[in-house]
């Protein structure tokens, strides 16, 4: 029973494995097999600030008044600094205070 | 935009030892909020009936922190093996999307760098590299190293959380203690900044935020990245070309 159990979680591992190496390694193969044309170069260049939005967007829409000052403060670090280190630590102290003292 | 459909501006692309360091270094500050991930990950893990030793395979193989939390959601007796796979699947469907962006970096690799890279791309390691990529970096070893520094955090947080289940649980529920939870707000948020070279962009960051706002209205899960990250994607391809 024991060696079922065992076989049945290798065999999740497997396909799981297999199931996130697709997604990694599948959208490189197929455009590697593609002579990109401007407009399929164009699209490539906006995906990548286009999943930052939407990985952002999504995170902030459920959150309170904490976040919004927050992030909104740590995009103007970001702004002024150019710097992910200091804009990261501005956004930690910036919602560590907001959370404790006031919302 | 240029008429050139050469896609090799200046110098080639290398793939150094030097880069892989310096990936893995700028990663560690996204290696540490990681890891407050994957402490959280191995105490779930045991606490849905993994042994410390199956969460620490799925960690090392796997490799997925929202795909795992979600598989344990799933984990029971009995596995349920097709819809652990299929739910695995369609949680990671962003990253073909992603591993495709990373173009000017991987194309020109032997395919074993390349294939091997790809193994470690997390939505960190990928935000970071796809920014050095697109601020002139040659250096492909960045994507690799910052890869195997999220791989490094997480499983040596899985391994910790498993372990000590019982001991981390009392101290280390909720990662929004020290404001953890925002700190990959604040890293996407900040990459995104970096980003920013002029308004004409303004119309591919809106239709991107707003279709990821709508899909995640509507269906739960990781679809407003994919659907809006090609949302955005087609509207600058439109625009631009």
């Amino acid at each position: 029973m024991l060696e079922d159990g065992n076989l049945v979680f290798a065999a999740s591992i497997i396909l799981m494995t297999a199931a996130t190496y697709f997604t990694r390694a599948g959208g490189l193969f197929i455009i590697s097999k593609i002579t990109p044309t401007p407009r399929i170069r164009a699209f490539l260049n906006h995906v990548p600030a286009s999943i930052l939005v939407a990985i952002i967007v999504p995170n902030l829409a459920e959150k309170g008044p904490a976040e919004f000052i927050s992030a909104a403060i740590t995009a103007a670090a970001a702004v002024f600094t150019r710097n992910l280190i200091l804009s990261l630590l501005t956004g930690l102290i910036c919602i560590s205070i907001l959370r404790a003292f006031i919302f | 935009m240029k008429t050139s459909t050469n896609n090799s501006p200046g110098t080639r692309v290398i793939f150094s030892g030097k880069g892989i360091a310096e990936g893995f270094l700028k990663c560690i500050p996204l290696g540490i909020g990681v890891f407050a991930y994957g402490i959280v990950f191995g105490v779930l893990a045991v606490q849905a009936g993994m042994s410390p030793l199956q969460a620490q395979i799925m960690s090392l193989t796997v490799f997925a922190g929202a795909s795992q939390l979600m598989a344990l959601e799933l984990w029971d007796d009995h596995l349920p093996v097709l819809a652990l796979t299929a739910t695995v699947f369609a949680v990671n469907l962003r990253h073909l999307l992603m591993g495709a962006a990373m173009r000017d970096w991987l194309v020109g690799l032997t395919p074993g760098k390349t294939y091997f890279s790809l193994f470690f791309l997390t939505d960190e390691s990928w935000a970071l590299s796809v920014r050095e990529m697109a601020s002139g970096r040659k250096d492909a070893g960045f994507f690799l190293g910052s890869g195997l520094c999220i791989y490094i955090f997480w499983n040596s947080a899985t391994g910790l959380g498993a372990t000590m289940s019982s001991l981390v649980d009392r101290y280390f529920r909720d990662p929004s203690v020290l404001g953890l939870d925002f700190a990959f707000t604040a890293v996407f948020l900040s990459l995104l900044i970096f980003f920013w070279k002029g308004k004409s962009q303004l119309p591919v960051w809106l239709i991107a935020g707003i279709v990821a706002w709508l899909v995640f209205l509507v269906i739960p899960g990781k679809w407003s990245i994919i659907l809006g990250g090609l949302a955005g994607g087609i509207v600058g391809a439109l625009r631009n070309a």
